[in-house]
């Protein structure tokens, strides 16, 4: 449990160091298989249950949803994360910091137990990564992985929190993730088509909101003349 | 009351289907009319129970999310779901003869939002508890805000319907607190418990002007006015037939209803509300007359007979604080009089100018002109309408400003100081508002209808079928029975007051219908006999001297050769010697200079009006809030990933608050 925990850990600073997107998107996958065996691991004994959520966290965290985000990279025509709003080196530094905050945390929460699970911190550090990965990035595709690393951070948390081991709880969660990916992909696909990048700082432009002219608004009174020339205009 | 409840669930669901049928023209519109058809005639049936046969339907109780709440019909209730009902089926006829067989319109769309509002409104006057109240409001709010947005193709009706909702929304919040001190000093949310408790003497002031506020809104108080002309102006002429006949008096409801709720109505208030509806009256009045817009101009008049019902409701408060039951008695008839007779007309004149706009195309009345000759039955039904709203006989509006008038002349006879001050302001406010109207409406009267056309443009009368002068025959019908058989309203109505004033311990003398029907029944005497002789004269004319000898000649040309159609009086040249009196209130923008040589070079003429309370008051006052707001636009700028920051900071905020303490 412990070492899984570390590994995920460090999958994670991983991520966050790397600018090399097919290597992102294999960390993310070998993240999602230290996840899949998680529950195995766990204590709860080998029930069916807990075979086949396994079984469905492996196939679908560490082989379906990798390679779907694999084929949309290669459509893309993306191969490297450029310019993040921080560094690579700075991403691992402030990673190791919100590792501290996520010990920090845990400890806290888990003071009157008098135990503090090392898998519960890990779940809270994957949890602020994928935020951190989704604020900082500028591509939609390391967003995506982003949004996949957040939701292992809440499976984990849940799996270590769950003295009830919610067996639909966690499935509702695979497939919620599924969902979320597999539409993140077709997304991906067509703002490439649309905007030949994914560039997801450029989607402000899609904003509409304006800051409203103060003078055209003391202007706008209404002006009936103009109000009945439009409306015979569109008859 | 299973009957009025299947009512409003037939028309809800008739509009549903209607939604969902919406690509087969004629099946959404048959659903829709049909469904909204059959309700308004089942709810006839317990409203005449409540209000003519006296009965008392059982409350049913229905259960909701929160708490369990009653619905129930009393004679107030009843009252108010009268026009609801007469206009929801007129309109609705209206809209599926003309309106929705044209493509542009997505009926399906247009049924569900109306049935809603229709549902919406029964539904708001048959709930005696304040979650169900509240819940129909919105409904009722939010249905109309896309019955006026729903002509898509036009920017204006979409700034209209917005508008609208801010409005309404704005007034929402006054309503909320307004029920919410009530259900902590009644410890509970139905109707019923309100009526028993003990309000401070400060909470009772506060949920009043709460409620003048809340209520005010929809029902056009000066200044809360301002999205009424525009909302009313730009939704389908039937829409805002029931927008104005309809959903407005829906505010006046809201008003009686919270009144009933408190044991005590202050001195204060009275004068509120009669000054107020005099101010209201009066401003609308001559706003109204610098409209160019047909719409508008009766939008306006909707407004100003608001004032006026305002009027009458605050010297019945004042009179029952004096004392005076038969002066409060004669005027709360009068009010409540008033709100029937203005749905009929009001209803008629938008309907006429539906029919109008389907002719011509256009609502700007200086377009219009000779429009009489080709629409008789609009040109006459207008004609009705028109004389009726301003309170002229032989008409009802007449007799329901009659018995407001008695009001003010019995007040007099008190010669208290006070009551002196009310009499003048009911005498003098209603002579004013009641010329202003007459000038109002023989100006729209005689710019539309008579004269020769202003314009080349060809009249398309082919749009108007019989069946859209089905519904002007009607509803002209109704008001002329309402002005004949106005006596024998008295009676029910008289039950609908003395349930107003129950909860103040009053209890009218039952002698004192008699005493006001006895002038009444003159006055509906001489209306028969007016009418009855109108219609002998048309009928000599037409059959005896009509034959050969209409002729085409211009009219006088006042010394100009070669006068053109245009030569005609205007809508601005008619009400300029009013405006020249009112000219601080509607602040009229001139451009352009009169001729003033005698061989004049060319020149041009252009008047430009805005309502006064938008363009000094309501504008300033947004710009303001805007300046401050502005600020935090800055936290509104599109950027994806900043948005995501501020939720994982707010989380992570939050756990480290979570674990530090």
């Amino acid at each position: 449990m412990n070492n899984i925990a570390t590994l995920l850990a460090l999958t994670s600073l991983f991520l966050l160091g790397s600018s090399r997107l097919s290597l992102a998107i294999n960390m993310v996958a070998f993240q999602g298989f230290l996840i899949g065996i998680l529950p195995l691991v766990s204590g709860h004994g080998f029930t069916l249950e807990v075979l086949i959520l396994a079984a469905t966290g492996i196939i679908m965290k560490s082989i379906a949803l990798p390679h779907m985000l694999r084929k949309a990279l290669e459509k893309s025509g993306t191969k490297r994360e450029v310019e993040p709003y921080i560094s690579f080196g700075a991403s691992i530094l402030s990673g190791i910091l919100l590792l501290f905050v996520s010990g920090w945390i845990v400890s806290r929460l888990t003071q009157d137990e008098g135990i503090v699970s090392s898998s519960l911190i890990a779940g809270f550090f994957l949890l602020f990564t994928g935020l951190f990965t989704i604020i900082t990035r500028k591509k939609a595709l390391t967003q995506a992985l982003g949004f996949l690393v957040l939701e292992n951070g809440v499976y984990t948390a849940g799996l270590s929190l769950g003295s009830e081991f919610s067996f639909m709880v966690e499935l509702g969660i695979l497939l919620d993730v599924f969902v979320g990916i597999f539409l993140m992909g077709i997304m991906l696909f067509h703002i490439d088509n649309e905007f030949d990048h994914i560039d997801t700082d450029r989607f402000d432009a899609l904003s509409d909101l304006e800051l409203p002219d103060l003078e055209l608004l003391n202007g706008n009174v209404l002006n009936l003349d103009q109000e009945l020339d439009e409306e015979e205009g569109a008859e | 009351m299973d009957l009025f409840l299947s009512a409003v669930v037939a028309i809800f669901v008739g509009g549903i289907i209607a939604l969902f049928t919406g690509k087969w023209r004629g099946v959404s519109n048959f659903f829709g009319a049909f469904s909204c058809f059959l309700g308004t005639i089942f709810a006839l049936k317990p409203i005449y129970d409540v209000l003519i046969a006296n009965k008392t339907l059982e409350a049913i109780t229905i259960a909701l999310p929160i708490c369990s709440a009653s619905v129930s019909l009393d004679k107030i209730s009843a009252f108010f779901a009268l026009p609801i009902v007469i206009l929801g089926f007129i309109s609705a006829y209206f809209a599926a003869v003309t309106v929705n067989p044209r493509n542009e319109q997505h009926p399906g769309a247009y049924w569900f939002f109306y049935n809603l509002l229709i549902a919406g409104m029964l539904s708001l006057v048959a709930s005696s508890n304040a979650v169900l109240f509240i819940m129909s409001w919105e409904i009722m709010s939010v249905a109309a805000y896309f019955l006026i947005a729903h002509r898509v193709e036009m920017n204006t009706a979409r700034n209209a319907a917005w508008q609208f909702l801010v409005a309404s929304h704005i007034g929402t919040t006054g309503i909320f607190f307004l029920f919410a001190i009530l259900a902590s000093a009644a410890g509970g949310f139905q109707f019923e418990t309100f009526h028993s408790s003990a309000l401070a003497e400060g909470s009772a002031a506060v949920i009043f002007f709460l409620a003048l506020f809340g209520f005010g809104v929809k029902v056009g108080f000066f200044p809360l006015h301002i999205w009424m002309p525009d909302s009313y102006t730009f939704a389908e002429s039937h829409v805002s037939a029931v927008l104005s006949g309809a959903m407005s008096k829906m505010g006046f409801y809201g008003l009686i209803r919270v009144l009933t709720f408190l044991p005590v109505h202050a001195e204060l208030w009275g004068w509120v509300l009669l000054f107020g509806g005099l101010i209201t009256g009066i401003y609308a009045l001559v706003i109204a007359l610098v409209k160019l817009d047909l719409k508008k101009v009766i939008s306006y008049s909707s407004m100003e007979n608001a004032g006026i019902i305002l009027m009458a409701i605050g010297t019945g408060i004042l009179a029952n604080r004096w004392n005076q039951p038969l002066i409060a008695f004669t005027a709360f008839s009068g009010a409540l009089l008033h709100i029937f007779n203005h749905a009929l007309c009001k209803g008629l004149l938008f309907l006429c100018a539906g029919s109008v706009y389907f002719a011509t195309g256009t609502r700007r009345q200086e377009q219009m002109g000779g429009i009489g000759k080709s629409m008789p039955v609009t040109a006459t039904a207008f004609g009705i309408a028109s004389i009726a709203i301003s309170g002229l006989p032989p008409f009802n509006n007449f007799i329901s400003e009659f018995l407001i008038f008695m009001s003010g002349l019995k007040a007099a006879s008190l010669s208290t100081p006070k009551s002196l001050l009310l009499s003048a302001a009911v005498l003098l406010g209603l002579g004013l508002i009641g010329g202003l109207a007459a000038a109002l409406f023989t100006r729209s009267f005689g710019l539309v209808f008579l004269g020769t056309p202003r314009t080349n443009r060809r009249l398309n009368t082919k749009n108007i079928k019989s069946d859209v002068n089905f519904t002007l025959i009607i509803l002209s019908a109704a008001i002329i029975a309402a002005s004949i058989f106005a006596p024998m309203l008295i009676s029910p109505f008289a039950g609908v007051v003395s349930e107003i004033v129950k909860p103040l311990g009053i209890t009218y003398d039952p002698a004192y219908i008699a005493t006001i029907s006895a002038p009444v029944k003159t006055i509906s005497l001489f209306s028969l006999a007016v009418i009855l002789i109108t219609c002998i004269a048309v009928f000599i004319k037409s059959k005896f001297l009509d034959k050969n000898q209409r002729s085409d000649a211009p009219t006088w040309d006042c010394g100009f050769l070669k006068g053109t159609p245009r030569i005609q009086y205007t809508s601005s040249s008619f009400s300029e010697p009013a405006n020249e009196v009112f000219v601080s209130v509607n602040r009229l923008h001139i451009r352009g200079e009169k001729i003033k040589e005698l061989f004049p070079a060319k020149s041009s003429f252009h008047t430009e009006a805005t309502d006064s309370a938008e363009k000094h008051l309501f504008i300033p006052a947004f710009n303001i809030i805007n300046k401050f707001l502005i600020m935090f636009r800055g936290f509104q700028h599109g950027k994806l990933h900043l948005y995501i920051f501020y939720i994982a900071v707010t989380l992570l905020a939050l756990l480290i608050w979570k674990v530090v303490y």
